[in-house]
């Protein structure tokens, strides 16, 4: 059966996508370009019985959605770079507190208020390093509209299964723009649900790991008692001063990111088997840098794409193993060369690296790439 | 109050753009203008991007002719719609970050206050009633409760605007706005009652309807704040496109919001203040 594809904007898409992975509740406050998620969802989860609420700023929405989660519900927040810095503590708070949220970051032109409506990648740093503290982060970056749908759905499965924030880092196009998406089914992508403490209060230790490393907080109101807070904590979730403790908490927060990175590091090979010249690009950057790979391969030019999906924790094996045979790598982003920087890290010292930037507020043009292929290629 | 700092040298009055030579030769620097002079001068806000029928175009028309000196007024506003209007307005301006600008505000007071000690400069925070009653209002009420010498003055359009129109604390329960597609669920925050017990030595609700009172409103919040305490005005300003009515409905809008009591225009001045301002108004004409 021919899977009916539906038109829908990347922000409509998050919305299903979240919806499909059981979002229950959602705090936010409007921001260009983020806002059609908001409102959206102002209208679809009060009638499937979730709870909507538009809070007074984006430390609060973070606040609340992080107050929501405890209590169980799978809690989401979306807004663009002005909010997304406000958000920092709060993110870094559940990364300690080890509660599970989705926080959509669509990115506009920054710095400061910058461009509301203006595309940019300029938050990828800012979604690794945003919060303060030694930390890993898992942050997803989607190319499409149908994409958007399947990586909200694995942000929630990573953030519950990791029990840490999880940020959707879309652009400006990607979220506004509109294009046929074909919705799955239920069934058909896995839906992972919150994890229960199996020994009984008593017994219970809500901050001890499992083997993954993950420890299982049970949901406030269950039954289960126990202290929640941002200060260095034991196993049963009171403050700690004991360096032993401190060194491992902060070590495994680290570890159970790193020890399961392999189950969701995404990324997308275009033409890449034979390729001399290998382009990095993702989001709305990597649309145009496909068209130029497809535009040089029509000159001859033996051009390939890899495109980043999971941009952190970075795909540094996938990247060395793809660009190792080629003999210049362009790295084609919205921004200064965030992720340039981070390519030149991985590959061999002796290898060319290359960097198109692009920060002027408006898309990346194919056109761009392509010059930058063909001034590789001579 | 000497303008002597904006004559233009006579070596660039022949370079300098004819807008700018009008705003030195005809306008209201130093001349004390009010409401009733408008028209007779150049204004400091003559052209700006706003909607046809913005209440919040016109309440900043008249604010801005009503400053008692608006040579040594900085204005410091915040993200919205009057951040639009803002960069083509002839006074100095910081357009601070969302919910920032009473912050900024008092900084800014205290350090004029340092460089100019003998000198009144009037800092006047302009911003709409997203920024003051919603995700700003902690550094402002934080500004009252200090009893910072600034005027705070809000442009309520009732809803977050310039995002397509969402609720904000300001908008009247029930209104049908983007994000609360049921109505919105709570009252309208009563910030004038707030600003009052936070420490405001005055306060005033006042529309574009009745623009002498307006004028009147803005120029007390001014004077008071150079030496009595904090001060707040509230510009109820109806915004004809989130609202969905006729531009030219403005002002009705306002009529008939204030018959049915939904809107109210109040002033409170406290004992200092009305001591202050009957020793400052004793001489005023315009008054």
């Amino acid at each position: 059966m021919t899977k009916r594809k539906k038109l829908m904007q990347g922000n409509e898409a998050c919305v299903s996508g979240a919806l499909y992975a059981g979002l229950n509740f959602f705090a936010g406050y409007p921001i260009t370009p983020s806002t059609e998620i908001a409102e959206t969802l102002a209208k679809r989860l009060p009638a499937i019985g979730g709870n909507f609420i538009q809070m007074e700023d984006e430390i609060s929405s973070i606040a609340a959605c992080i107050g929501a989660s405890l209590a169980g519900a799978k809690a989401m927040t979306a807004t663009s770079g002005p909010g997304f810095s406000l958000m920092q503590e709060n993110i870094g708070y559940a990364i300690m507190t080890e509660i599970p949220c989705v926080v959509v970051n669509v990115q506009r032109l920054g710095p400061s208020t910058g461009g509301p409506t203006a595309p940019a990648q300029g938050d990828v740093m800012q979604a690794r390093w945003g919060t303060h503290g030694d930390h890993e982060m898992v942050v997803l970056t989607p190319a499409g509209v149908e994409e958007v749908f399947t990586l909200t759905v694995e942000a929630f499965n990573i953030s519950e299964a990791l029990r840490t924030p999880v940020i959707l880092l879309m652009d400006e196009v990607i979220a506004h723009m509109r294009e046929g998406a074909s919705v799955p089914e239920r069934g058909e992508l896995l839906v992972v649900a919150r994890k229960e403490p199996k020994e009984p209060p008593a017994e219970y230790l809500p901050f001890k790991p499992q083997e993954d490393l993950v420890p299982v907080p049970a949901a406030l109101g269950t039954g289960y008692r126990y202290h929640v807070t941002g200060l260095y904590h034991d196993e049963t979730g009171f403050p700690t001063g004991n360096p032993e403790k401190i060194d491992g908490l902060i070590r495994r927060l680290k570890h159970k990111i790193i020890l399961n990175k392999d189950k969701f590091s995404f990324f997308e090979e275009h033409l890449t088997d034979d390729a001399e010249l290998v382009l990095i690009s993702y989001g709305a950057s990597a649309r145009a840098a496909r068209a130029a790979v497809n535009q040089a391969r029509a000159e001859g030019i033996k051009a390939g794409l890899l495109r980043l999906i999971t941009l952190w924790p970075f795909p540094s094996t996938a990247i060395s193993r793809i660009c190792a045979n080629a003999s210049a790598v362009i790295t084609a982003e919205m921004n200064l060369g965030q992720i340039y920087a981070e390519v030149c890290r991985v590959l061999d010292s002796t290898q060319r690296s290359l960097s198109v930037t692009h920060v002027d507020g408006t898309l990346i043009q194919p056109q761009k790439i392509f010059a930058a292929i063909k001034e590789a290629a001579k | 109050m000497s303008k002597d700092f904006l004559r233009i040298s006579p070596a660039f009055e022949d370079i300098m753009p004819a807008e700018y030579r009008e705003l030195v030769a005809s306008g209201p620097y130093g001349k004390g203008y009010g409401i009733s002079d408008l028209g007779s001068h150049k204004e400091l806000l003559e052209e700006h991007p706003l909607c046809a029928g913005c209440g919040l175009a016109l309440s900043l028309r008249l604010t801005l002719s009503v400053l008692p000196a608006p040579e040594d007024t900085v204005i410091v506003g915040s993200t919205g719609c009057s951040a639009l209007a803002f960069p083509q307005v002839a006074l100095h301006n910081i357009h601070s970050l969302f919910g920032n600008q009473n912050a900024v505000a008092a900084g800014l007071k205290r350090a004029l206050k340092l460089r100019f000690p003998d000198k009144h400069k009037d800092v006047v925070v302009v911003a709409g009633d997203g920024a003051t009653a919603d995700i700003g209002l902690d550094m402002v009420m934080q500004s009252w409760f200090r009893g910072e010498l600034i005027t705070t003055i809000m442009l309520d359009n009732e809803a977050y605007a310039n995002t397509g129109g969402q609720e904000s604390g300001m908008s009247p329960k029930g209104a049908v706005l983007n994000m609360a597609p049921k109505g919105k669920k709570f009252q309208k925050i009563n910030m004038p009652e707030l600003a009052r017990e936070a420490g405001c030595v005055y306060v005033a609700a006042v529309s574009p309807a009745n623009p002498k009172r307006l004028g009147k409103a803005i120029r007390r919040a001014i004077l008071v704040a150079r030496e009595v305490g904090p001060t707040y005005v509230q510009i109820f300003a109806p915004c004809p496109t989130n609202f969905k009515f006729k531009p030219q409905e403005t002002i009705k809008r306002i009529k008939e919001r204030e018959k049915d009591g939904t809107y109210l225009t109040r002033e409170y001045i406290s004992q200092e203040a009305q001591e202050y301002l009957a020793a400052m108004e004793g001489g005023n004409k315009d008054e």
